[in-house]
């Protein structure tokens, strides 16, 4: 994009206000308090699925959390880490390294643009194919107002190709238009703060052309979505249950709740109760002592299954006969006679 | 002579060093990134533009180093 000069000058002029303005409101030591917030969040929301009794719900939002928490850690270690090791660095940009890292963009990446209105800077990326998967062209757009805080840009999926599970994922490391930063942040924070534009584009879309195997919001072989373990239908996040034995993914469809435990399980894990018929769990059937049936425990008692209650009854006895003859057997003498 | 040095690896870092006339670009790759890194797995520009490893580097200059992979997490 040809961009006559003049332009670009005042726009490296009013990104270097707005770089001013930013530095002036103490950005130079940054907290995480955005992580901070969503644990909170986290939490509250964990509180009231415990409290509503949505066991799977609150186990899945606690693993959220433990996420949530790993990336609080990093930046909290780095900046102690950098207090400590005297890393900060007094360099600022000034008009003219803002002229020439903006006409750097607009020669490096399809396309530059400033809205004036909202003050965003914004660059395009080329389509990003990742291990053969296509997610499409992005668009980095950094709010120069909001530098200050901890979430001054949004990536933004312009052909959007996301996550079957879920569609807020249009990269495996970018949720909700936010590109968790991981090993980059540090350096992305130090460049915004230091008015470095040409490089936090560069860090962001690198980290963009990057996959993190170990930790993406989908995995890139989970794209296109799970599939149920019993009927497989392709199954989305909020769809999903997980059988409690085997840990398969299952559909809401055909998980069964098991009548003891109240767990959910897939259809090669639940058993059924041989005499009421109910649905249980293999963990919760118990064999019947009397005649190894499978029973839940509302039909085993003192382990019989009802079944064999009912053929254990005593029988009434029979009333005694008269025997001619018969003497009174007398304590004592050991013998009677009696006739055949 | 007095060169511009930002390093985007790790923490970040752009500083002013001291530097003797006649240092090329593979030189001072090696004592900012240490002799195992291997410049392939860099975007180095000095200016902003390109540049071949045996360039010699002239008071002023701005040399940046960026890994061209960045892992992101969730």
């Amino acid at each position: 994009m040809n961009r006559p000069q003049k332009s670009l000058v005042r726009l490296a002029l009013a990104v270097h206000r707005g770089l001013l303005s930013a530095n002036a409101s103490g950005r130079c030591i940054e907290l995480p308090t955005g992580a901070w917030q969503r644990a909170t969040d986290l939490v509250a929301r964990i509180r009231r699925a415990e409290l509503h009794g949505w066991l799977l719900a609150a186990a899945r939002l606690r693993k959220d959390l433990g996420n949530v928490l790993t990336t609080l850690q990093a930046p909290l270690v780095q900046l102690e880490r950098t207090l400590s090791n005297c890393l900060w660095s007094p360099y600022r940009a000034s008009p003219v390294d803002l002229y020439e890292d903006m006409a750097s963009l607009d020669e490096q990446f399809q396309a530059m643009s400033f809205d004036s209105k909202s003050q965003q800077l914004a660059v395009r990326t080329e389509p990003i194919t990742l291990e053969a998967r296509y997610l499409g062209p992005f668009e980095i757009r950094l709010d120069l107002r909001r530098l200050a805080t901890d979430g001054p840009y949004r990536v933004i999926a312009l052909d959007p190709h996301p996550a079957v599970s879920r569609d807020g994922v249009t990269h495996p490391h970018v949720l909700g238009e936010v590109l968790c930063e991981g090993d980059g942040r540090t350096a992305i924070r130090q460049a915004l703060t230091q008015g470095r534009l040409l490089d936090f584009f560069q860090l962001v879309v690198n980290l963009l052309r990057t996959y993190n195997h170990a930790s993406p919001f989908v995995e890139l072989a989970l794209w296109d979505g799970e599939s149920c373990g019993d009927c497989g239908a392709t199954v989305t996040a909020d769809e999903r249950c997980i059988c409690e034995r085997c840990e398969d993914t299952i559909c809401c469809d055909c998980a069964t709740t098991c009548g003891d435990c109240e767990g959910s399980f897939c259809n090669q894990c639940i058993g059924k109760c041989d005499h009421c018929h109910d649905a249980v769990c293999s963990r919760c059937l118990q064999p019947c002592a009397g005649c190894n049936r499978v029973v839940c425990s509302e039909c085993l008692d003192h382990e019989r299954c009802p079944h064999c209650h009912e053929q254990e009854e005593p029988k009434v006895l029979d009333a005694p006969t008269e025997t001619a003859g018969a003497a009174i057997h007398a304590d004592g003498l050991g013998q009677v006679v009696v006739p055949a | 002579m007095q060169i511009l040095v930002i390093n985007n690896d790790g923490a970040g870092f752009a500083n002013y060093l001291d530097l003797p006339h006649g240092t090329t670009v593979e030189a001072l790759f090696a004592r900012q990134m240490g002799t195992q890194a291997k410049a392939e797995n860099y975007l180095i520009r000095v200016n902003r533009q390109p540049v071949s490893r045996d360039q010699v580097l002239v008071e002023g200059d701005r040399m940046s180093i960026t890994p061209t992979k960045i892992e992101g997490a969730r």
